[in-house]
């Protein structure tokens, strides 16, 4: 116990790192899956996108994240001749992988709205972004939302792969302080705790978005 | 009044509507007959534009329908779905004033409108409540309602005694009745004998896609062999 | 929605911005007077992280010794593992690379390395929990036991040689210890430095030898340098026999406890 109050400054910063790379990854997945889902609906105002997108997602949830994040941090830096940090490539490989699943996610949301729905809208004359807002969106929501908690979960534990680029994040700090302590037991039980933390509060959030839906069934 | 001519719709490379015309005029119930598969539905369907159309012309007013944008012809035809299709995440109330929200109305006279308008159907004390919570005939007149907020010149319903028992069936004929009055042109299909008995008024009978008689007020059913047989 | 539409417009600024920014910072032209060094946390005690946040080890100092005298400033660049490392100096994101790493025929067809510290190693470590059983006094006595050892490493590759000798690959040292520990192994092979520090702490582990083949033998452990560096590798190689004339290395392995 006592290494690891030592090394609570260690501890402290992995944290950080991995909830970072989690909030920054979860954002710009569900941002551009988002996007993407609504883009590639079944009735959606741009049918002929439903091909690229199909690609977008056969190749995000094709390769695995390990090798996204090796070619994020090494051959597309020297394709385009720059420099990008670890950090930025290897969140940027995994919000590039998980946008993928939740397109697929999003866009089955939508496709199970009733089609009746969009007729409604269709009559009363609404667009098709006002139609997406505000009638099936919201819908849609209380069908994806499990799935989309689901998704982020995933992301938190795949935030450990930063580590084999060398990004301190959790898992790797625990790595480290077991190799000069060699003091395995009591780390990894810290560090699974922490990770059960950050689940639970995705859970709690979880529940009171579903709260918020069983009032309108 | 509302004009159709020469319709033409195609439905999977079929011909579903044969170069139909006919005419909806404000006062009376015109009401749409035939067998499943006449194209009842897919007759006003083609009038809000739900449907693409081969060939043909609506004119609404005057206006030609596919001059009109979205927006204009949600003002000028509402339409009641056989399934209702009403927002399932909005309240009732909310259901009534999207549509005008959404057309740019302050929030205000939108509430009042839409409050207006639940008072006359008698689903004003509902106005909190979610569609799960309602029933059949309870939905049908938030629909309705939801419908009117535009203020449309005319009101198409698409079988709506189709999930309705007796007593709501008489309630909504008393409802249509007041609507004629303000001058609303009104439209229906319906393969409900006792429904169309209860409010003919101006019948055209559907076969395969084509008109094959009209019927105009109960005492001229002797030109119309078809219809009397159904009925 | 347009307080949605500014946040969107602002975020795609800041997006925009902070790319062209990067992309200026990482085409300025290769600084001469900088040394970047390749590495990887969590090797105690030739590379780790000390509770501070600083990276401290043998290897650090070392190289910190080596910058010195090369008159370059030193850049550390945590790259996590083997591959990224190997990766990263054939791309020329780094110029050397220091990781403990050891001295073999295998190595030296890929890299060029610059031996800084250990003698020549003619046998590997083999070791046992509480006890080696009494009928096992060689390597091929070991005939259907279960081994732990590194994946990719030296050790891997002379275990590979003796037949009937199950290998349990673990990633780590303290996955290794863990095993022995708690018997889900029947022995490990690790490096002679790794042993020496795992018999310290615990007395339960006893030590049996494997000698080594001559390709298989170790020549100590090395910086790695790209082999057409060839005024690189010549300047570290003087770099490091000025420090060890100087007596710096052998007080490192002192401090540092490495034999």
């Amino acid at each position: 116990m006592n290494a690891l109050i030592t090394y609570t400054f260690l501890f402290v910063h992995g944290i950080a790192v991995t909830a970072a790379a989690w909030i920054v990854a979860s954002c710009v997945s569900m941002l551009v899956g988002t996007v993407f889902g609504m883009l590639s609906c079944r009735y959606s105002a741009w049918p002929s996108l439903g091909g690229a997108i199909g690609v977008y997602t056969f190749v995000t949830k094709g390769i695995p994240a390990y090798v996204q994040i090796l070619i994020a941090y090494f051959i597309i830096p020297s394709l385009l001749g720059i420099q990008i940090p670890g950090f930025v490539a290897a969140t940027g490989a995994l919000a590039f992988c998980s946008s993928g699943y939740v397109t697929e996610i999003v866009r089955a949301g939508i496709n199970a709205v009733p089609a009746g729905q969009w007729d409604a809208c269709a009559v009363l004359g609404y667009s098709f972004s006002a139609t997406m807002g505000r009638i099936i969106m919201p819908q849609a929501l209380a069908n994806m939302a499990p799935a989309l908690f689901g998704e982020c979960e995933q992301l938190l534990k795949s935030t450990s792969l930063l580590a084999t680029i060398g990004i301190t994040e959790l898992t790797r700090t625990g790595m480290n302080i077991i190799s000069r302590e060699l003091n395995p037991v009591p780390v990894y039980v810290a560090i699974a705790c922490i990770y059960l933390l950050f689940s639970a509060l995705l859970n709690i959030a979880l529940r009171c978005v579903e709260g918020r839906f069983n009032g309108q069934r | 009044m509302v004009s159709v001519k020469n319709l033409t719709v195609y439905a999977k490379n079929q011909r579903v509507l044969d170069a139909i015309s006919c005419t909806l005029v404000p006062g009376r119930i015109t009401c749409f007959m035939g067998k499943s598969g006449a194209g009842k539905t897919t007759l006003l369907k083609s009038l809000v534009q739900l449907i693409p159309i081969a060939a043909g012309e609506i004119t609404i007013n005057d206006r030609t329908a596919h001059a009109l944008s979205p927006q204009e012809r949600a003002t000028m035809i509402g339409y009641v779905f056989q399934q209702f299709n009403l927002f399932s995440n909005l309240t009732v109330l909310e259901n009534c004033i999207d549509p005008l929200i959404v057309k740019g109305v302050a929030r205000a006279d939108a509430l009042a409108k839409a409050k207006e308008i639940l008072e006359k159907l008698g689903m004003r004390e509902y106005a909190d409540s979610y569609p799960s919570a309602l029933s059949g005939g309870q939905q049908q007149r938030v629909a309705i309602a939801r419908a009117l907020c535009l203020q449309p010149q005319v009101l198409l319903l698409d079988e709506p005694t189709a999930s309705l028992d007796p007593i709501n069936t008489d309630i909504l004929i008393a409802l249509l009745r007041t609507l004629l009055i303000d001058g609303l042109i009104i439209g229906v299909s319906s393969q409900d004998m006792d429904f169309v008995r209860k409010i003919f008024d101006r019948v055209y009978y559907l076969e395969s896609g084509r008109i094959t008689e009209f019927c105009d007020g109960l005492g001229n059913l002797d030109n119309c062999p078809a219809l009397r047989a159904f009925l | 929605m347009t307080m949605k539409k500014m946040i969107i417009a602002v975020i795609l600024l800041v997006g925009v911005i902070g790319g062209y920014v990067m992309v200026q910072r990482s085409r300025a032209p290769k600084d001469e007077t900088m040394l970047v060094v390749g590495t990887a946390a969590g090797y105690a005690p030739w590379v780790s992280i000390n509770e501070r946040g600083e990276y401290e080890g043998f290897d650090i100092d070392v190289i910190n010794a080596v910058a010195q005298k090369l008159n370059k400033k030193l850049v550390l660049k945590d790259l996590g593992s083997m591959t990224p490392l190997f990766l990263a100096l054939q791309q020329g994101s780094i110029d050397v690379f220091i990781w403990g790493m050891e001295i073999t025929q295998d190595r030296l067809k890929n890299v060029a390395m610059v031996r800084y510290q250990g003698d020549t190693i003619s046998a590997y470590p083999v070791l046992f929990w509480n006890a080696i059983p009494e009928t096992i006094t060689s390597i091929d006595d070991m005939k259907g036991l279960t081994v732990c050892v590194e994946p990719a490493s030296s050790q891997e590759a002379v275990l590979n040689k003796y037949d009937g000798i199950t290998k349990k690959y673990t990633e780590r040292v303290d996955d290794a210890l863990m095993n022995l520990e708690y018997g889900k192994a029947d022995a490990a092979c690790v490096e002679p430095a790794i042993a020496k520090k795992f018999m310290a702490i615990y007395p339960e582990i006893k030590m049996l030898e494997v000698p080594l083949a001559e390709e298989d033998m170790v020549y100590g452990v090395g910086i790695c340098v790209k082999k057409d560096n060839q005024v690189l590798i010549e300047e570290i190689q003087n770099a490091v026999k000025n420090l060890r004339d100087e007596g710096v290395i052998q007080a490192l392995e002192t401090k540092w406890n490495i034999s």
